[in-house]
């Protein structure tokens, strides 16, 4: 017997997820982050507060993918504040 | 005519580039066009049978896929291991037996062949010389780090694939280093990444020339009497058009003499605090900027690799000037080439305090200094004590005039940090910054922004980074709010944990937020429909899809509902903030996103065009939600604008609240 309450939930969700996917695709910063996922398998190491679409950001992950290099903004820091950070130590 | 390279019109500059090759490259670009489609790629054995019959005075080269095949596709080709010969004994069973012995070397590596041209007459007495090189073939924006390894390697040159041109590293290329297969898989590695491997750095440091970084970058320092807001006014870069305004230099007269070939530059110093690094000379100025370029920008002067001096000599010789007035212009021209050649600068150590850079281009900061100026002993005081008046002197019958703004924001840093915090710094939050101690450190690095405990360092920019409204208000107030929680915890402890304990302790005893937020903030996060039962593993819609097709019991689906309400709530915050920030944005409703950021582990930036942090910094560390949202809170309650503070009242009442408690322990504490 199917629960008309979970197709309503499922109906729901599938409705977010569209929606989701419909603001994703006009999101330069969320498209170049998902060519970035697709091309390296692991997320930009995006370290520094702001948003997706923020235009340094995705120039600086066109040029790591162009580069053939997964994006990591740890290489902004020094070698002391990279320790600093992954201790927990270095806030953004 | 066709040309490999369009060279300017500079009297002896076309010989720079390995004249013979280019024109060798010439006549076989007019020669493809009368034979278009014959023959692309050549077979080995003509090509080195030509390379055999060349004249002595002719260079020539081919370069070769490890099947043997000729590589006519792009890229500059970096040698790393190289074998030299005499060009008669060259033959492919040499070559394919040197591809033979690489050909178990991974990634892009081709093997060049090069015929060199007889220098002069007691040269190479048998037979003139030839050198086959194993070559990783990289690409422009490798070209820094190629031509350090190079140097490093003793390699004489680099060669660009597809300008046909070389770039000299100041080797003879005579005795090249010999490296280990482990050596040559780092280079990869780190060429791939944009690094060079430490035993590059290590041997390039010990050259003597400016150090550089793992990613081939080098430090230049410049003093300058030109304020930090002059030099934001004139478009914040430092302007070698400013040449003269500051400390003259021997060479300035040479402006007026010589102004066909003179070129504008800006002084800076190499290696400073370092062992043979540059000292500074009185009368340079207070204000201290640093700027880091890729090395190679910079030409190396005092070596001269592309044998610029001499044609330098050459154009003078012809020009028949005066003797005493031939050495200076020579230099000129010489400095002329090295700009014409494309150069940022060059650098030397020729000069009296130590290794110097002259720059021809406008560079922009990265951090700068106010250096404090120490002032000369007063003077011995007489021992005996002054006459004083017997009268007593005339009172003033008006009060002095009070400064118009007691309250203001002394940091004790730059006054440009200052009279950027007064700017937009309401009257109750300076009292608080005035309260507290200041950070040891505040500096600008580039347009990042963050706080460093350990070093009582607080960073952000000194001018707008973008068109974004309040941009440079949030971050400057966000990173303060960094050291204000870490200030009051020290005031809580009695100490700076970093004085008493490991770092890795001290970093988790750091922030008062971490004990005063850790009850309200995830009251105010649940009261929000953000944390629930299942909030951390039906973190996704896709999540929450997964889990009620696993297990669509009636527990399962009232999770998911949940998640469904926050979904619903993430989206009209969302459209409330994109609509308070505008067409430009705001920086100061950055702020209150990443506190919910914060509170949906990153969720909140992933899926809507709001500012956070990444899924990565919050899960580093559990706290980190508590220390964000105090900076954040701080920055909205101590902005003049009021609205930012009363949206974050109403959206997160308990944290709120307890942030204002916290502010008024510190002003009555």
């Amino acid at each position: 017997m199917v629960d008309i309450e979970n197709i309503q939930v499922l109906n729901e969700l599938n409705s977010i997820i569209k929606a989701d996917k419909v603001r994703n695709s006009f999101s330069p910063g969320a498209r170049v982050y998902k060519e970035h996922q697709d091309k390296f398998n692991v997320e930009p190491n995006i370290i520094f507060r702001g948003s997706l679409d923020d235009p340094e950001l995705i120039l600086g992950i066109r040029q790591a993918i162009s580069r053939n290099v997964p994006y990591d903004e740890l290489n902004e820091l020094t070698p002391e504040e990279q320790v600093l950070y992954e201790q927990g130590g270095l806030q953004t | 005519m066709k040309s490999c390279i369009d060279l300017p019109n500079q009297p002896g500059f076309e010989s720079i580039y390995a004249p013979h090759l280019q024109n060798a490259v010439n006549r076989g670009l007019n020669e493809a066009d009368e034979k278009t489609e014959e023959a692309a790629v050549r077979d080995m054995n003509s090509i080195l049978s030509n390379m055999r019959k060349a004249g002595a005075d002719v260079e020539d080269g081919a370069t070769f896929n490890m099947d043997g095949s000729e590589y006519d596709g792009g890229g500059i080709a970096l040698p790393i291991i190289s074998t030299n010969q005499p060009v008669n004994l060259l033959n492919p069973t040499k070559v394919n037996s040197f591809i033979n012995r690489h050909k178990d070397k991974k990634g892009n590596i081709k093997v060049g062949v090069f015929k060199f041209k007889r220098e002069s007459k007691t040269q190479f007495k048998q037979a003139d010389k030839s050198s086959m090189d194993l070559n990783i073939i990289i690409q422009p924006w490798q070209k820094n780090l190629g031509l350090i390894t190079a140097k490093v390697l003793r390699q004489n040159s680099l060669f660009d694939l597809d300008a046909f041109e070389s770039f000299y590293t100041g080797e003879t290329g005579n005795n090249p280093l010999r490296i280990s297969n482990k050596q040559f898989a780092l280079i990869q590695e780190h060429l791939d990444k944009g690094t060079l491997p430490p035993f590059v750095v290590d041997k390039y440091n010990k050259l003597g020339g400016p150090f550089i970084n793992n990613k081939g970058e080098t430090i230049l320092t410049h003093w300058s009497n030109q304020s930090v807001e002059d030099l934001i006014k004139s478009g914040g870069k430092i302007n070698p058009a400013f040449h003269g305004t500051g400390k003259r230099g021997s060479d300035w007269r040479n402006k007026g003499n010589f102004s066909r070939q003179w070129v504008d530059y800006t002084s800076y110093g190499i290696n400073v605090g370092k062992k043979g690094g540059y000292k500074k000379e009185p009368g340079i100025g207070n204000t201290k900027y640093e700027v880091s370029i890729e090395a190679t920008e910079l030409y190396d002067f005092d070596s001269d690799p592309a044998r610029l001096l001499k044609i330098a000599k050459e154009v003078v010789t012809k020009e028949g000037l005066e003797p005493h007035i031939a050495s200076a212009y020579t230099s000129q021209v010489y400095i002329k080439l090295i700009s014409d050649a494309g150069f940022t600068g060059y650098w030397s150590k020729k000069g009296p305090n130590g290794i110097t850079a002259s720059v021809f281009k406008g560079l922009k900061p990265d951090t700068f200094e106010e250096e404090k100026v120490v002032k000369p002993e007063p003077p011995v005081q007489p021992t005996t004590p002054p006459v004083q008046p017997t009268t007593p002197p005339v009172q003033p019958t008006t009060p002095p005039v009070q400064p118009t703004t007691p309250n203001n924001i002394v940091t004790g840093a730059s006054t440009v940090y200052d009279d950027m915090l007064n700017r937009f710094t309401n009257d109750k939050a300076k009292n608080i910054i005035n309260k507290l101690k200041k950070p040891g450190i505040i500096k600008s690095i580039g347009n990042r922004g963050f706080h460093k405990g350990y070093s009582d360092m607080v960073v952000f920019p000194y001018e707008q980074r973008n068109d974004k409204t309040n941009d440079l208000e949030h971050v400057a107030l966000h990173e303060y709010g960094h050291h204000i929680d870490f200030a009051i915890k020290q005031i809580a402890l009695g100490y700076n944990p970093y004085e008493k304990h490991s770092a890795r302790k001290a970093h988790k005893m750091s922030h008062i937020s971490a004990e005063r937020f850790a009850i309200p903030l995830v009251n105010d996060a649940k009261r929000l429909g953000l944390v629930f039962r299942g909030s951390v593993t039906i973190s996704t819609p896709g999540k929450a899809k997964d889990r009620i097709r696993r297990d669509p019991s009636k527990s399962s689906v009232e999770l998911v509902k949940n998640h469904i309400t926050r979904e619903k709530f993430l989206l009209n915050l969302s459209d409330r903030l994109t609509k308070m920030k505008g067409s430009n944005g705001d920086g100061m409703v950055d702020g209150i996103s990443d506190i919910v950021d914060g509170m949906t582990g990153g969720e909140f930036r992933m899926g809507h065009p709001v500012a956070g942090h990444s899924r990565a910094y919050w899960k580093r560390e559990k706290e980190a939600k508590f220390y964000e949202a105090f900076a954040n809170l701080f920055a909205a309650w101590a902005h003049t604008d009021k609205r930012y503070w009363d949206l974050t009242a109403e959206l997160f009442p308990e944290t709120a609240s307890e942030f204002e408690l916290i502010m008024e322990e510190v002003l009555n504490g």
